[in-house]
Order: C-alpha cells, then structure tokens, then sequence
C-alpha cells in the first residue's frame, strides 16, 4: 500500500470511522467538518487520534505541531496529514 | 438506564468506586478526612432556603441518590449501594457570611457516614448583600467530578437534561478471566516499577488527625490566554493541561529542593475520564482510569523539558494501553478484601502513595450558566486532598478563565511554603514575562 498516496478525503474518512467507533458516543455526529471541540475531544481524545494516524498512516505528529487551526476538524487534520506525508515522501 | 422514576435498588460499585473506597478508609486510618469531592457554585442573584427544598425535594432522582447507603458484604462479594426508601433526606445546612470569601471549615470538612448516611449533600450559603453559594459534597466513591457535576445541573434544571444516563451500560463482553488475570498481574508489576523508591514527596506520617486547608488561584480570561500561549511555546501544542502539570511539577521540585536535596524522580498519577465524549453521562460511578508518570529529576530542572518528558511518557503508555489496563486490574481487585487490598495499594511505596495528586476538570464549568433559576457567576472544585501524600492541585476553568484549587494537610506544607509554592507556580505558568 502507498500511503502517500492517500486523498485527505480518505484519510478524514478514516478518522471519523475512528472516532464514530472509540471515541465518541453513538448519538454524536461527526464528518469532517464537524468542529472537534463543539463535539467534545479533548486533548485526550485528541491523543487517541494521534495515536492512531501513527498506527494507520506510519505518521508521527509531535503535538506541538498540532496547532488550533489544523485540530479544527477532522478534513484541517487530514489535510494536515496529506501535507506531511507528501513532504515526507519528497 | 434513563431518568424515568425506576431507579435500581443497588449499584454494584466499579473497580474504580472500589478503588477510591480504600483511599478513604487508608485517609481516614492515617488522617481522620474521608474522601470527599466539594463542588462550590455561585449564584448571581440570592436563593431563598424554602425553594432550594423545593426543587430538591420534588427530585425523584436526589431522593433516590440521598437514600443509597454503602453495603459491604462478606470477603470476595462486590460491595454495594442499596437504595434504602425508609432513610430521611440529609439536611440542607444553612450559612450565612458576611461577605464572599472563604467557606466555613465545617463545610468542607462534613462527616460522611456513607453506611449510615446520605453520600451526596448539599449547603446553601448566604452572602450579606449578595448572591447565594450553593457548596455540593459527595463521597468520592459515589461519582467522579464531572459525574457530580452533571447531576447538580440535572438538579438545577431537571427538564433540560431529560436524557442522562445513571449509570454505566455493562460491557457485552469480559475478556475471559485468564486473560484479565495476566492483564492485572502485568500491570501490578508495572506499578511496582513505576512507584519504586525514592521518589519526591510531601508525604509526612509523623502527624495524624490533620486539617485540610485550601487555596485557589484565580486568572483572568486574558491571562487564562497567556497561560494557553504559553503551552504552546513550552511545546504542549494541543495538550495544555500537560504544561499545566509542568508547571506544577516544577514548582513543587523547586520549593522540595530548598527543604532538602531532591531525591529520586516524580511520582503523579493523573485520572482520566474514560467516558464517551459528546455526552456527559453516565452520572453515577466514577468513570476513570489513571495514567502513571514518573518524571526524572533531570526533566523537572524547567517547564519545557517537562512538558516534553510528559507528552513522551503519555504517548508510551497510551501505545502500550495502560490506562485500559489499569481499568482491568481495578475491575479485578473489587473482590479482595479491603483489608488486603490497601496493603496492596500501600506496601510498594511503604505508604508514600505519591509526589502529589493531580487532575485537570477541562472546560466543563463552561456548562454552567444557570443553576434553580438563578445566573451562575462561578464553580469551583475543592479537590478530595487523598492522604498520602496530602497534596492535591485540581485545574479548571470556567468561562474561559483558568483556575486552580490546591488543597494541602499542615503536615505537608507550612504558610510560607504554601506562599512560595503559589507564586512559583503562577510565574511558572505564566512566564517571567508576564507584567
């Protein structure tokens, strides 16, 4: 599998999936524009999905990173992620 | 279950409940304070006694939680809370202050008989010229904080919260026994690592029957901002409540190593709220995990390389599902004996327990607005101070503003070293530069 290759929309996919499944309780909504913080992740949570990214896409973000603008949402976070896997893959 | 008026007449207590049940009976042996959660709302505008009572006492859910009493039964059963519908409601005690400011020691030093007693209660207090602070306790096995919190707005505003959740859904599947069995036996060799001595601590055992006494700091919103920039730049990016503890961390090394040189690591355990998110429930039973960090004297020299040492830490025990873990091994110890279980909990650190307790609320407080009624223009946690050690900081914010309640035993800190303490902390979370 070429990860690099993966769209931001497959990887928001992904991580909604995740969140539907782990994270958040089952009458909550989320798709990629959903503001994380209107459905409640916290900074753990938030780490829980981090964690995952590392394990699906073999991608570590150090939380520094990770500033308010790209945690805004699930696509900010994926398009985070599309834009280090590219640059990785440079 | 739903809130419908048919509430169960028992609640088997979680491995968690079970947990903070034995830290009150080793607080209590050790100190003569029970474990004890306080939950202080101010009110804008003053609450008349008689329609407190009112909403009170036309709660089909308080009567039933006032009437649960603690049942523990022979060695190896599960203990218990049984609904006892004979039991009076406990008293709704009456303060009057002259002005806003401290709360009366008797209020947050209530006895709690949970046997015999109600183990939620609740006190109104009278500000001469002012609003009314309404002071929440509940018995730290009965429900967490934010458990508590969700029940008070319930109480404060029953139709507005029809859809709380009491209590935990059993899960659909134990892991088989086995398997739960080397699950906990792993995780209490990791414990006796993590906690091997020496470690820093404020842990005196040479007073017992001590006061608990509590400070809190207060920021502003614009300052509460600084704080949050400030992570950011220390390297906490999204994890702000990891530069909290940093800066926390420090500041008690800093105030140790003027007593004494400092000797061995940081021990902290930090709870964590294992409920789904988006949702407040379930109210009933504390709904944690704990995280154990163990923070090496070289990573406590500044607040950066701590924060990094922690999000570090975090990452690890998160990979290797730690918290999860620890969640299988209370679940397991709930049918040991009390007796064998606090050995258990004590004998690694020979009763140090920890360098100090630690929890971060998140913004839930911002849930607050009104409460019977009446414009809510502040909540505050006073945190269970657990002995040993005897320290405790409990972060929050409400509205926006950050804000810490540290609570201390006279055995673990003198005045001036209170003082010390908080002002190394406020300029270790708001930097040299903040004027």
């Amino acid at each position: 599998m070429s990860v690099v290759k993966l769209s931001a929309e497959e990887i928001a996919s992904q991580l909604c999936v995740f969140l539907r499944d782990n994270v958040l309780a089952p009458q909550i909504e989320v798709t990629s524009d959903t503001a994380l913080s209107e459905i409640g992740v916290d900074s753990f949570s938030l780490m829980e999905l981090v964690l995952f990214i590392e394990r699906q896409f073999a991608l570590e973000l150090p939380a520094e990173a990770l500033t308010p603008e790209n945690i805004a949402s699930v696509g900010t976070l994926s398009a985070y992620c599309v834009a280090q896997l590219n640059s990785a893959a440079v | 279950m739903k809130q419908d008026g048919s509430f169960p007449s028992s609640i088997t207590l979680n491995g968690a409940d079970f947990f903070l049940l034995q830290f009150d009976r080793i607080m209590w042996k050790l100190s003569g304070q029970r474990n004890v959660c306080t939950f202080a709302v101010t009110l804008q505008e003053r609450l008349e006694y008689e329609d407190l009572e009112k909403h009170l006492s036309a709660n089909s859910a308080y009567q039933w939680i006032c009437r649960l009493r603690l049942q523990q039964g022979l060695p190896f059963t599960l203990a218990k809370w049984v609904f006892k519908a004979s039991q009076a409601l406990p008293e709704i005690e009456q303060y009057q202050l002259d002005e806003q400011g401290d709360l009366p020691e008797s209020l947050l030093k209530r006895p709690f008989n949970i046997e015999q007693q109600s183990a939620f209660k609740v006190s109104l207090v009278q500000v001469s010229g002012a609003g009314s602070q309404l002071i929440f306790s509940w018995h730290h096995a009965l429900m967490d904080a934010h458990g508590g919190e969700t029940f008070i707005r319930h109480l404060g505003s029953p139709e507005a919260m029809q859809d709380v959740e009491w209590l935990a859904n059993e899960p659909d599947s134990l892991l088989p026994l086995r398997e739960r069995a080397d699950i906990a036996l792993k995780m209490k060799e990791f414990l006796c690592d993590v906690s091997r001595l020496p470690f820093i601590s404020f842990t005196n055992k040479n007073k017992t029957k001590q006061a608990v006494h509590y400070r809190v700091l207060s920021f502003t919103q614009a300052q509460s901002e600084l704080i949050t920039e400030r992570a950011r730049k220390q390297g906490a990016g999204f994890l702000v409540s990891a530069f909290y503890l940093a800066a926390t961390a420090c500041a008690v090394a800093n105030m140790q190593s003027k007593k004494s040189p400092l000797e061995g690591d940081m021990l902290i355990p930090i709870p964590l709220d294992r409920r789904k998110r988006g949702v407040h429930s379930p109210i009933l039973g504390n709904q944690v995990t704990f995280l154990f960090y163990r923070i090496p004297q070289t990573a406590l020299a500044n607040v950066k390389t701590c924060v990094a040492e922690l999000i570090a830490q975090m990452k690890s025990l998160m990979r290797s599902e730690n918290p999860s873990h620890y969640l299988v091994m209370m679940d397991f110890l709930r049918r040991v004996p009390g007796w064998l279980y606090r050995m258990q909990l004590t004998s690694p650190t020979k009763g140090q327990m920890a360098s100090f307790y630690y929890s971060d609320t998140g913004d839930s407080l911002d849930l607050y607005d009104q409460l019977f009624g009446c414009a809510v223009t502040g909540a505050l946690h006073y945190p269970p101070n657990m002995y040993p050690p005897g320290v405790t900081f409990v972060f929050s914010r409400f509205h926006g503003a950050l804000q810490l309640t540290m609570g201390y035993m006279d055995s673990a800190l003198d005045q001036d070293e209170v003082e010390q303490l908080l002002a190394q902390l406020q300029l270790g979370l708001l930097g040299e530069t903040n004027e």
